[in-house]
């Protein structure tokens, strides 16, 4: 559906638009959507077709993946001003995790792949700054990912493979380390360890 | 920069489909280096100031570990390295070293950072194709990562390697955890 006029100031709001002259924002709000979920509402699931990607106007969303034991691993928490989705708005292939409201629910403006394609061959200046955004924040990602992933393949011992994993996943979904956490070696609480700890009760 | 370098530019994928005069605006940026077999590029752990294009010859990316360097890639004529740099200027996160004598092209991030800034077509196109190069990226480490969680093994090179039967015993003693849990959570 189209932005709802009480939420218009809020997606005007969001970093991605903020900056962008008053006859561009008017522009992009009349071609872009918004949807609204309740908490724990899916948005897309691991494996999902879908091309649009999302800016988080309110609430929350929450990345997660299903484990190799059937249970959903939580990999980050994503909140208003941020993006999500970007990685199939450009490469078209399918959803690498899933992605649900938080409790609070969410509100999201709604950025499928052919309206930024139009925007992008217009070079239009939001396309731009999203562009830009994803560019930044893929390679930040990539590059915390693939530093606990080289870690991951020569830890010692099973459990700090599997946790470094983890991390790399969770750098991979947006979850923010600091530069400290992402060089210490330090154990993340998974569900692994949790059956672990369980199993020993 | 010759009509040569810009018949070589058009072959490189990064700069495809870039209309003829933001190619002008790329050679602009170009700078040629020269440097000889077995001469450092850039150091691992330093500022990344640019990224870079072989013109001839064959470039090594390694990690030191200790003694020995650990090579990850190897790239040659046409190819392209150390664009990470180029898109958020953070430390190299591996070193670059000359396998022959080497024409390399050096695109500085300061040069990249202007025409980004300005939001210039150049830099938009640019963009778009460092964007599909991450999201390629990504998925590669993505699957990299599953392939940890759900094997717990990895092909590591110069790591310590778990034998298959220490591995698959862990693997069946983690699966019943599992189970245990799994059964005590459902009761």
């Amino acid at each position: 559906m189209a932005i709802p006029k009480n939420v218009q100031s809020q997606v005007i709001a969001h970093p991605l638009i903020s900056s962008l002259n008053q006859e561009e924002t008017r522009l992009i709000m009349n071609q872009l959507d918004y949807k609204a979920l309740r908490a724990g509402e899916t948005l897309f699931k691991e494996g999902d077709s879908g091309t649009q990607c999302f800016l988080i106007i309110s609430g929350s969303i929450v990345v997660s993946k299903c484990l190799e034991s059937g249970l959903d691993q939580t990999l980050a928490t994503l909140g208003s001003g941020e993006l999500l989705g970007q990685i199939a708005l450009i490469d078209r292939k399918p959803r690498s995790a899933t992605c649900k409201a938080g409790a609070q629910g969410v509100g999201l403006v709604l950025l499928g792949s052919d309206t930024f394609e139009s925007l992008y061959s217009a070079q239009n200046t939001f396309a731009y700054k999203v562009l830009d955004h994803i560019v930044s924040d893929l390679a930040k990602r990539l590059r915390g990912a693939n530093q606990q992933l080289s870690k991951a393949k020569s830890a010692s011992t099973d459990q700090l493979r599997h946790s470094l994993s983890i991390k790399a996943a969770q750098v991979i979904a947006g979850h923010r380390y600091t530069e400290d956490e992402l060089n210490s070696i330090e154990v993340v609480k998974t569900d692994f360890e949790e059956a672990i700890k369980y199993s020993r009760h | 920069m010759t009509v040569n370098s810009y018949d070589f530019l058009n072959d490189i994928p990064l700069f495809k489909g870039i209309p003829q005069d933001q190619m002008m605006d790329i050679l602009r940026m170009l700078r040629p280096v020269s440097f000889k077999a077995g001469e450092l590029i850039f150091r691992q752990g330093e500022e990344g100031r640019a990224a870079f294009v072989i013109q001839s010859g064959a470039v090594e990316i390694f990690l030191q570990a200790d003694r020995e360097a650990i090579v990850l890639a190897r790239f040659q004529s046409g190819e392209l390295f150390g664009e990470l740099a180029l898109i958020d200027g953070s430390p190299r996160s591996a070193g670059a070293r000359a396998m022959t004598n080497c024409e390399i092209l050096c695109l500085d991030k300061s040069e990249f950072d202007f025409l980004r800034g300005q939001h210039q077509p150049v830099a938009f196109h640019l963009l778009r194709q460092f964007s599909d190069e991450l999201c390629a990226r990504i998925r590669d480490t993505n699957e990299q990562i599953d392939q940890l969680l759900v094997h717990g093994k990895s092909e590591q090179r110069g790591g310590p390697i778990v034998t298959s039967a220490r591995k698959d015993q862990q693997d069946a003693s983690s699966s019943n955890i599992f189970k245990r849990w799994i059964s005590k959570l459902s009761k």
